[in-house]
C-alpha cells in the first residue's frame, strides 16, 4: 500500500475521481448531441427573452426600469415580437451606451 | 465566578458603543477620555484588596472602557481628513471635473459599463485645482482596464450615488459611505480614462490583484461565460457577471450566501496549504508560517468583504490554538474576529454582509448542538441518514440564525431555504474544490484542468436546475413589499 495517511488518500482519490468523470462528459458531449444539454451550458442560459418576459422579469436586465419595461411591452405589442436584439435600439429610452449594457443579458427564441 | 466567553462579551460591549453614539452626542475627546478614565479605574479595582465588591466594579469600568472605545472608534472612523474631497464636494458638484488619482480596487465590468474606485489626490473643475484625499468611484461607459495601484487621470460629471441596491430599498449612496466613498465620477467614454503610470513596484496588494487577473483569465478561458461568472463568484468574490435572473433565484432559495467567498473557501485555501506541508514533513512553527500568509493573501485577493475577513481570522484563531495545543473555542474564534473588523471599520457593524455573515455561524455554532440533541441525531444508526439530518440541523440553524436579517434586507421568507440549504452548499462545496482543482492544475497540467472544467461545470448546470426546481415548489417563498 502507498505510504499515505487517510487523509491524503482521499484527496488523491478525490483528484482521480474528477480526472476520471471529467474525461467522461467530455467523451459523451463529443459523442453524442443529445447529451450536450444535459453537461454544457445553453448559450441563452441566465438571458431573459424580450420575446416573451413580463415588466417584472424585463426589469432583471441591467440599465432597465419600470417605464423602460413598459416601453418594451409596448413595442412588442405593436409590432410583433423582436426579430433582432438590434430592433430594441427603436424603443424609446434604449440609446447607445444603454443597448450596449443590456444586450448581453437578453436574447431572442 | 469566571465569564465563559469572554470575547462574546467585550463584542457585544463594544457593538453597543457604536450602536449609541448617534444617540450620545458625545465628541471623540470625551469619549477617549472616559475610556481611559474607565480603564484606570479597573487597573485601580484590580489593586485593591477587597475581592468581592471591586472584582465586580472592575468588570464594570472594563465593560465602560469597551463601550466608549466603540464610541471613540465610530467617531474617529467618521471624521473626514482637512483636505478630505467631501469638503470641496459642494463646488464641484454636478459639474465637468477631472480627477487624477491611484486606483484602489480592481475594475468592473457590468454590461457595457466598467467602475472602478480611486485614492483622488487633485480634482480639477474648470480653472480651480485642489489637491485633495478620498476616494471616490468611477463609472466609465466602454471598456477600460487600469489595473490595481495604476495612477489615472479621468475626466467626467462629479455626482452623488444615486440608486438602490436591494429589496428593503438601502441606497447606494449608503453603502458606498461605508467604504468612506462619497462621490461618484461619471466618464461618458472610455477615451476619457488615461493612464498616467502604471504601478512600478507591486506591493503586496499589487501581488495579490495580479493573480487573481492570472486565475480569472484560468476562468474565463475554459468555463463558458455564465458558469465562468458563477465560478468567479464563489472561488475569487467576483459576482459581477453573475445574471440578475440566477443571483435572483438564490435569494428566493436562501442559497444566495454561496456566491460570495465565505469561511468553506477560506478552509479550502488552508487546508491544501496544511495537507501540503504535512507531506513534506515540516514542523508545526513553518507550518503555520505558511498558512497564516496564505490566508491572508487569499483574504486580499478576494476583496477582504466581511465574510472572508471573518473566515480569515477566524481560521488564524483556530490555526494558533492548535499551535499552542488548546482546544479551539469557535464562539470565542467567531467574537474576535467580529471584534477586529469593528475595530477597523465600525460602520461595518450596519453592512448587511457583515450581519448575515455572523448571524449564520452565529446560528450554526448556538442552535445546531441544541437542535441536534432535540432530534436526537446520535440514535440515528444509519450513517448516510445520520449526515442528511446533521446537514438538515445546521442548515435550520443558520436559516433560524439569518431569516430575519434576510426577511429585513430582501423582503422575502422562503422556508424552501432549509430544504435548498442540505443539497445546494454540498454540490457548491464540490463546485469549489472543482475551481481550486481547475485554477491549480490550470497552471500546472493543461490537459488535467479540462477535467476539472467540465466537471465544474455539469455541476453548476446541476446546482442551478436544483434551484429552479426547489422555487417552483408551491409556498417556496413568499416575497412582501
Amino acid at each position: 500500500m502507498l505510504p499515505l495517511t487517510r487523509q491524503e488518500r482521499r484527496v488523491a482519490v478525490f483528484l482521480f475521481i474528477v480526472i476520471l468523470a471529467g474525461a467522461a462528459m467530455n467523451y459523451a458531449q463529443k459523442r453524442s448531441r443529445q447529451l450536450r444539454p444535459v453537461f454544457c451550458f445553453d448559450q441563452s442560459y441566465g438571458k431573459i427573452n424580450i420575446n416573451t418576459a413580463d415588466a417584472e422579469m424585463l426589469r432583471e436586465i441591467p440599465g432597465v426600469g419600470r417605464a423602460i419595461a413598459q416601453r418594451i411591452i409596448d413595442h412588442r405589442m405593436l409590432n410583433g415580437p423582436f426579430m433582432d436584439i438590434e430592433e430594441l435600439r427603436r424603443v424609446k429610452g434604449l440609446n447607445g451606451s444603454r443597448f450596449e449594457r443590456l444586450k448581453d443579458a437578453v436574447c431572442l427564441e | 465566578m469566571t465569564m465563559r466567553n469572554p470575547f462574546a462579551w467585550i463584542t457585544l460591549c463594544f457593538s453597543l458603543g457604536i450602536v449609541c453614539t448617534s444617540r450620545m452626542r458625545i465628541t471623540f475627546p470625551a469619549a477617549w477620555g472616559i475610556a481611559l478614565a474607565c480603564c484606570f479605574l479597573c487597573a485601580a479595582s484590580a489593586r485593591a484588596e477587597d475581592k468581592g465588591l471591586m472584582a465586580h466594579a472592575g468588570s464594570f469600568f472594563f465593560f465602560c472602557a469597551v463601550f466608549f472605545c466603540g464610541t471613540a472608534c465610530l467617531i474617529n472612523a467618521d471624521t473626514l481628513a482637512g483636505d478630505n474631497l467631501s469638503h470641496i464636494l459642494p463646488r464641484i458638484l454636478n459639474r465637468s471635473c477631472v480627477v487624477s488619482g491611484s486606483v484602489a480596487s480592481e475594475p468592473l465590468r457590468e454590461g457595457g459599463r466598467t467602475m472602478f474606485d480611486i485614492k483622488a489626490q487633485r480634482v480639477t473643475a474648470n480653472t480651480c485645482w485642489w489637491n485633495c484625499s478620498g476616494a471616490l468611484r468611477v463609472t466609465v461607459n466602454g471598456a477600460v482596464s487600469p489595473e490595481y495601484g495604476d495612477l489615472v487621470e479621468a475626466s467626467g460629471n462629479m455626482v452623488l450615488p444615486q440608486g438602490y441596491c436591494n429589496g428593503r430599498g438601502a441606497s447606494v449612496r449608503e453603502r458606498l459611505r461605508q467604504k468612506g466613498i462619497l462621490a461618484v465620477l461619471r466618464v461618458p467614454h472610455a477615451r476619457r480614462v488615461r493612464i498616467i503610470k502604471a504601478a512600478r513596484y507591486p506591493g503586496p496588494v499589487c501581488a495579490c490583484m495580479a493573480a487573481k487577473r492570472s486565475f480569472l483569465r484560468i476562468i474565463r478561458g475554459r468555463l463558458p461565460p455564465v458558469a465562468a461568472a458563477i465560478m468567479e463568484a464563489m472561488v475569487l468574490g467576483d459576482k459581477s457577471g453573475v445574471p440578475r435572473s440566477v443571483y435572483k433565484d438564490m435569494i428566493r432559495s436562501g442559497t444566495v450566501h454561496i456566491l460570495v467567498v465565505s469561511g468553506f473557501n477560506v478552509g479550502i485555501v488552508s487546508g491544501a496549504c496544511a495537507l501540503l506541508l504535512k507531506v513534506m514533513r515540516l514542523n508545526r512553527t513553518i507550518r503555520l508560517a505558511v498558512i497564516v500568509p496564505a490566508m491572508v493573501f487569499y483574504c486580499v485577493m478576494t476583496g477582504a468583504s466581511p465574510p472572508v475577513v471573518r473566515a480569515t481570522v477566524m481560521g488564524i484563531f483556530l490555526f494558533s490554538s492548535w499551535y499552542v495545543r488548546r482546544d479551539p473555542s469557535i464562539p470565542q474564534a467567531l467574537s474576535l474576529s467580529a471584534f477586529s473588523i469593528l475595530v477597523f471599520s465600525p460602520r461595518q457593524l450596519y453592512n448587511a454582509s457583515f450581519q448575515l455573515s455572523f448571524a449564520a455561524v452565529a446560528g450554526i455554532s448556538l442552535l445546531s448542538p441544541a437542535i441536534g440533541k432535540v432530534v436526537r441525531l446520535d440514535r440515528i444508526s444509519l450513517r448516510p441518514l445520520r449526515w442528511v439530518a446533521a446537514m438538515g440541523v445546521v442548515s435550520l440553524s443558520a436559516w433560524l440564525g439569518t431569516a430575519g436579517f434576510i426577511a429585513y434586507y430582501f423582503r422575502i421568507i422562503s422556508p424552501v431555504t432549509v430544504i435548498a440549504n442540505i443539497l445546494i452548499p454540498a454540490i457548491a462545496s464540490l463546485i469549489t474544490l472543482c475551481g481550486a482543482g481547475l485554477v491549480i492544475f490550470g497552471f500546472l497540467c493543461p490537459y488535467a484542468a479540462i477535467s476539472f472544467a467540465s466537471v465544474s461545470e455539469f455541476l453548476i448546470l446541476l446546482m442551478l436546475r436544483f434551484n429552479t426546481l426547489l422555487i417552483n415548489i408551491p409556498g417556496a417563498y413568499w416575497s412582501f413589499p
